[in-house]
């Protein structure tokens, strides 16, 4: 049940956009959440899906595997679409039903808001397929530095989210064993009205708190006894490096950028 | 109220990348009142072959029968399989969350809708089934005990349910050499007194083999062999071939036996090896 999950899911393998430094990887990540919100039109739509392919080709992800990724926010896409469709005003009606009018300019809206929201999505959880969240972690790390100057800790943060991110696997492990070991004393988790069900997950609850801030404790021994401590002239095991692969990737992603921006102001 | 298994198999995240299977074409029966020990190498499928019969996992394939209820794939209510089937995961003592130990163990009696003396009379019976002074100990929270002490009130927990057959996975983790002991004797005594069902999880030969009167082994999600702790050991190079091994005491008897020494192989307690070894050297001395 929980394992279904796959947003912020990584998908190991050896790919030119694996391999690509983190910190390309965030950057055109930002530049392509950006640059969508500068289409215009549906022709402009059609250079964000060949980027997508192509990198999608790349990475060698099954595309299966990518949409069920969206699956969850299938409601949150269709709402967006139905809403933009009955309640934009407009000249040109299609045709009325009730007190909705569906007009020309609302389906559009409509058809514009579905496509940035699943360009949006399947864009950015492309990079967390195909990047590890150590890589990740190091690559906001590397990229948040410069404000270091004005006492912004950057390593600190990028430490509490590595470690954040490196429990979410064993917090839901540990979810699922101790739900089922309260089900097997009879607990039940899916029926009753709300609050009942709210109260039901005093058993799971209580023991996960106990058992995250346990394994807190533990790891922070590990650490102190590791003579862990922050930042500063602390070397790494993995340097990053720019490679051609991230040059090449930045030419793509200019020309994306030029072809979108051309089609929506020319 | 035994418990028959047919060709059950269970495969996880069926259809997706990470596909698994776990169990496969799984035949399986258990009389009542046998002490069985499932043995088996981390990921052999252990884990879940026990979920199967309680209701926790349902077969992808084939059909889990508990006491004339069917567990299958859509099958739904099974309730009260697992109250007949108590299961006491690993680490059984992260799953208490009560402010007392005796509220605590009354959760499983409470959820079967219980009146409040019976949850009572059983909560009282739990706690002193796992060995505890239930007068000193109920008031108490779960979790100013000691590890070992906080370890049977989570099995009490699953007591109090009043299941005929217990199912224990590594009951002894994370104890040591005299809380394991203590344990598996309470354990032992269940069945002995009691007369429960007991099913033993484990990967330590040692602690299977003088307690059980019937060991599977499991093997890459199948079994791979059952029988009696003897009929077992019997096959030492295929337990070898699986990763797993014949109890330390029958390996030193092999060893013996290979020096030349006269002495039967399958022996698999430290009791059984004294007397037999006391035997043969005496005759020496008089010799």
């Amino acid at each position: 049940m929980l394992r279904d999950i796959t947003i912020g899911q990584y998908y190991p393998s050896d790919s030119p956009v694996h391999r690509l430094d983190p910190r390309t990887k965030l950057v055109i990540t930002f530049l392509f959440i950006v640059i969508i919100f500068f289409v215009r039109n549906y022709s402009g739509y059609l250079f964000i899906l060949a980027f997508i392919s192509l990198v999608i080709a790349l990475s060698k992800i099954p595309v299966k595997f990518i949409f069920k990724g969206l699956r969850p926010l299938l409601f949150i896409i269709l709402l967006t679409f139905f809403i933009n469709l009955l309640f934009t005003p407009g000249e040109t009606e299609l045709f009325s039903f009730w007190f909705f009018r569906v007009t020309a300019e609302g389906l559009r809206q409509g058809l514009f808001m579905t496509l940035r929201l699943t360009f949006l999505v399947t864009g950015t959880s492309l990079l967390t397929l195909t990047t590890s969240p150590i890589a990740l972690t190091d690559g906001i790390e590397m990229l948040l530095r410069p404000l270091k100057v004005v006492k912004f800790p950057a390593h600190e943060l990028a430490m509490m989210m590595t470690i954040a991110l490196r429990f979410i696997p064993t917090l839901l492990e540990e979810t699922d064993k101790i739900m089922k070991a309260q089900m097997a004393r009879g607990a039940d988790f899916e029926s009753g009205n709300l609050i009942q069900r709210a109260k039901s997950l005093i058993p799971l609850l209580v023991p996960l708190f106990i058992s995250a801030f346990r394994r807190a404790d533990e790891l922070a021994m590990a650490m102190e006894a590791r003579c862990y401590r922050g930042g500063d002239s602390r070397t790494r095991m993995k340097v990053l490096t720019m490679g051609l692969v991230d040059f090449a990737a930045f030419g793509v992603t200019m020309l994306l950028i030029a072809a979108v921006l051309l089609n929506t102001y020319l | 109220m035994p418990v028959k298994m047919e060709q059950v198999s269970h495969i996880y995240m069926q259809g997706g990348p990470f596909e698994s299977t776990a169990i496969l074409d799984i035949d399986l029966e258990i009389q009542d009142g046998e002490f069985i020990g499932l043995i088996g190498h981390t990921g052999s499928g252990k884990s879940t072959l026990i979920q199967h019969l309680n209701g926790l996992l349902k077969p992808t394939q084939g059909t889990v029968i508990v006491n004339e209820i069917r567990i299958e794939k859509g099958s739904r209510e099974l309730r009260a399989v697992r109250q007949q089937v108590g299961l006491v995961f690993q680490y059984p003592e992260h799953q208490l969350f009560e402010e007392t130990v005796a509220r605590d163990i009354a959760f499983g009696p409470k959820n079967l809708g219980l009146p409040q003396e019976e949850i009572e009379t059983r909560v009282r019976e739990a706690v002193q089934l796992v060995g505890l002074p239930y007068d000193e100990i109920k008031d108490r929270s779960p979790f100013e005990l000691s590890g070992g002490q906080r370890r049977r009130v989570a099995i009490a927990g699953v007591l109090a349910m009043r299941p005929k057959i217990l199912i224990l996975d590594e009951p002894t983790a994370g104890l040591d050499p005299r809380g394991r002991n203590e344990i598996l004797e309470e354990i032992a005594a269940l069945h002995r007194e009691r007369g429960f069902t007991v099913i033993l999880v484990s990967h330590s030969m040692d602690d299977v083999a003088r307690l059980v009167g019937r060991i599977i082994v499991m093997n890459k999600g199948q079994i791979a062999l059952t029988g009696t702790p003897e009929e077992v050991f019997a096959h030492a190079d295929r337990l070898k071939e699986i990763g797993l091994d014949v109890p330390q005491i029958t390996s030193l008897m092999m060893a013996l036996k290979e020096k030349g020494m006269d002495v039967p192989t399958d022996i698999y307690t430290v009791d059984q090896a004294k007397a037999v070894l006391r035997k043969i050297l005496e005759g020496r001395r008089h010799a």
